[in-house]
């Protein structure tokens, strides 16, 4: 059990990882022009995974209080679809 | 409060309200700051959309895989059950933790020309103001990652990695907000 889940913890870190080299790529190669709107998906997503696996479940801050993870959730969500509405909007 | 790997039952009272306390504030405080530059992006679009060419949008890539790679050395200080091991995690994550500093430093350096320049002004006053509060969290804790490391009691572990993981969520929303948006 141990096992299966240490292995669980690396995927989850090597997959982080990956998507933060692939967002390190898109943001270098887009310096001096509008970012696509496709980072900020993968920002989204890397924000949301991060706040969802490894602090709620993995640093075990989930418990008995669902309305204050279900925040923890929401904080990074709201920004990051805010911030993909707003340059959503100023490429149109 | 139970970490992966152990066995170890929550408290059923929710010990943990002191850590959510923590780790609220922090939310909370980094929100009021992200939301009054999102509010002043929207009003200035023009002078932030140029103040952004200014910004080094490398040096912060970097910086975020700096950050997510030392997440996951505080992830391994809180799984792990041997002393040493955990010991030597924390202060990997602190050490990774004082390069985003030295990097952001770097950062600084270059984009300071740009700061008194009266159409960055409202930009800049707010650039500053939300990455040099992160980066003294980021140096603060890096801190208290090695005093903790010397006697790596796992409370005190979890509690540190924790917030660790807080202020790594929190650059993770500055970065597309400040440097993509």
């Amino acid at each position: 059990m141990q096992y299966d889940k240490s292995k669980w913890l690396m995927g989850v870190a090597a997959g982080l990882l990956l998507i933060a080299i692939v967002t390190a790529l898109i943001a270098a190669q887009w310096k001096h022009e509008a970012v696509p709107f496709v980072a900020f998906c993968v920002i989204l997503v890397l924000t949301v995974v991060k706040a969802r696996i490894v602090v709620l479940d993995f640093m075990g801050l989930r418990g008995p209080r669902r309305g204050l993870s279900i925040a923890l959730i929401a904080w990074p969500l709201v920004f990051a679809i805010a911030a993909a509405t707003k340059a959503g909007l100023a490429s149109l | 409060m139970a970490v992966i790997g152990e066995t170890v039952k929550d408290e059923p009272d929710g010990g943990d309200l002191i850590l959510w306390l923590l780790v609220w504030s922090e939310l909370a405080a980094f929100g009021v700051l992200l939301c009054g530059f999102l509010l002043m992006s929207y009003l200035h679009q023009d002078s932030f959309s140029l103040a952004k060419i200014h910004l080094d949008g490398r040096l912060a890539s970097i910086n975020t895989l700096v950050l997510i790679a030392s997440g996951w050395l505080a992830a391994e200080a809180a799984r792990a059950s041997v002393m040493r091991t955990r010991q030597l995690a924390l202060v990997g994550a602190a050490v990774l933790g004082f390069l985003f500093a030295a990097i952001k430093l770097l950062e600084y350096r270059e984009e300071l020309r740009f700061a008194g320049d009266a159409t960055f002004n409202a930009f800049f006053e707010l650039y500053f103001m939300i990455t040099g509060f992160h980066l003294a969290h980021v140096v603060f804790l890096g801190l208290i990652m090695l005093l903790v490391a010397r006697k790596p009691d796992r409370s005190n572990v979890v509690i540190v990695t924790t917030i660790w993981h807080i202020v790594d969520v929190v650059w993770l929303v500055i970065f597309p907000v400040v440097y993509l948006g």
